[in-house]
């Protein structure tokens, strides 16, 4: 492939990552209550 | 930082590809140190004495869930890191740091399970069932013992007994394990709480499979759309050993330079599933391209039988072997059984100017295993260049004082090596002895 040509592929990919990313993370607080009740570090919490 | 035209060709290999791979290591580097770090903010900012034992286990799971990321970039096939590092260099440091990520693995996991132990006043076992019900947990743990599987797998003596394709499907299931452990990323008490950060964890991991999507799947599919390869000849070079002629379409436009190599995967029902990594054997011609295989597993044996007529899809080009890297006038070029294959395409491409010298040194076991005999003393004829057979095993061939003997001028030499481990490991003493300094040496390793 021509190597200056705009990578559309790379800009949907990075589209979809984005989206896909920002929806694990924020997923990612909804599962972790047991920690963030307790979050690292605090007393009882799993860091300490 | 070497100042570079930004509007002029980048060629493999060269200080631009270089430099723009080495910021991009400093870049990954600090977010190592970053990760490392975070859990020793987090604890301190939430007060009270610390707890080494839960600092180790912190420290190595943050390392290991980045580490993975690190290892997944580096056999991205991202053409940054493969032109800039090289394919053979990025190859070894995934091993070093497979093994390394494992470690830190099981670090995280005995100390967690520890430092909860202690914390919570429970014998270990009980610890353990206690800490497998938080989310994400089992799964992670699942993770890990597939890990455990693929590095025995991956251990040398394992190796050995594994045909390579079983080897290598058993190596995809990482993509499994590190999915499997994803979760207990998002879900661990380092990112908890931290919603930012959980985003930024969780876009680091999108990004990098993106990356591993867009150059190890759909650039390879681009390509064979594009290029359309079919075999149009095999030509037996030497017992065991046979070049496929590859011919294709807008094969220019891969820019690929003499040294480097592709991915080749050869569309037969015994050859498909898996990409072969294999020089050029001679600069792109036209619309045809060379590659020369020696029988060295299941995967190249085929190809010495492989029809003419084969679709074939090419990964690639890849390699930093190439004249961009060179730093000197004259030039000495190494090759080692098999390896003479992108020696002899740098013998033919290497610029030379009046003044300069180019000489190739090719150890086989005897005559019969010379490859491209003819060819050689064809181009040494006519790029009045020179080309030394050294035949037999004896290891004085490759001493520091036969070296200094046959090649004049051996320590202001760019030195290109091509060989076996163990020809490279003592060509490379050699020349340390002789005077060449590691910046002249360019070397690509292949495994035998």
């Amino acid at each position: 492939m021509p190597a200056k040509r705009l990578d559309i592929v790379w800009i949907v990919l990075a589209i979809a990552a984005t989206v896909l990313g920002v929806w694990l993370g924020v997923a990612g607080a909804d599962i972790s209550p047991v920690f963030t009740e307790a979050p690292l570090g605090a007393v009882g919490g799993p860091g300490r | 930082m070497r100042m570079q035209s930004r509007s002029g060709p980048v060629v493999a290999g060269s200080p631009a590809d270089r430099d723009t791979a080495e910021a991009l290591l400093v870049v990954l580097g600090a977010g190592a140190v970053f990760t490392a770090v975070w859990p020793l903010l987090g604890m301190t900012l939430a007060g009270g004495p610390l707890d080494p034992v839960a600092l180790v286990a912190h420290v190595s799971g943050m390392l290991a869930g980045y580490g993975v990321l690190i290892m997944l970039i580096l056999m991205s096939r991202w053409p940054v890191l493969e032109r800039g590092i090289g394919a053979d260099v990025l190859a070894r440091w995934h091993a070093a740091g497979g093994r390394t990520i494992l470690g830190l693995v099981l670090v995280h996991a005995v100390f967690a399970v520890l430092a909860w132990s202690l914390l919570t006043g429970q014998d270990p076992v009980s610890a353990l069932a206690q800490v497998l019900t938080w989310p994400g947990l089992a799964t992670a743990t699942l993770g890990s013992a597939l890990l455990c599987a693929v590095a025995v797998a991956s251990a040398r003596s394992a190796r050995k007994r594994l045909r390579w394709e079983t080897w290598y499907f058993l190596h995809l299931s990482t993509y499994v394990a590190i999915a499997l452990s994803f979760t207990h990323q998002l879900a661990g008490p380092d990112l908890a709480g931290h919603r930012w950060l959980q985003i930024g964890w969780a876009l680091l991991y999108t990004f990098t499979f993106a990356l591993v999507l867009r150059h190890r799947f759909i650039a390879p599919a681009q390509a064979a759309l594009r290029h359309r390869l079919r075999v149009v000849a095999v030509i037996p070079e030497a017992p065991g050993v046979v070049s496929i002629v590859i011919q294709g379409r807008h094969l220019a436009e891969l820019r690929a330079t003499p040294g480097q190599f592709f991915r080749w995967r050869f569309l037969t029902p015994g050859s498909w599933t898996t990409a072969h990594p294999f020089s050029m054997s001679a600069p792109v011609v036209g619309n045809r391209v060379r590659l020369t295989v020696k029988t060295l597993g299941d995967g190249s044996e085929r190809l010495q039988r492989v029809p003419v007529g084969t679709r074939v899809i090419a990964a690639g080009p890849y390699g930093a072997m190439t004249a961009a890297r060179r730093t000197r006038r004259d030039v000495l070029l190494v090759a080692g059984g098999v390896g003479i294959t992108p020696m002899r395409a740098l013998f033919q491409a290497m610029p030379i100017t009046p003044g300069q010298d180019l000489m190739l040194l090719y150890r086989a076991r005897d005559r019969d295993q010379l490859v491209f005999r003819e060819e050689l003393d064809a181009l040494a004829a006519h790029r009045r260049a020179r080309v030394v057979y050294l035949l037999g095993s004896d290891p004085d061939l490759l001493s520091a004082r036969s070296l200094a003997r046959l090649v004049p001028g051996l320590a202001d030499r760019d030195v290109y090596l091509c060989a076996s481990p163990r020809m490279s490991a003592a060509v490379r003493r050699a020349l340390q002895q002789a005077g060449v300094r590691p910046a002249q040496l360019h070397e690509e390793r292949f495994a035998l």
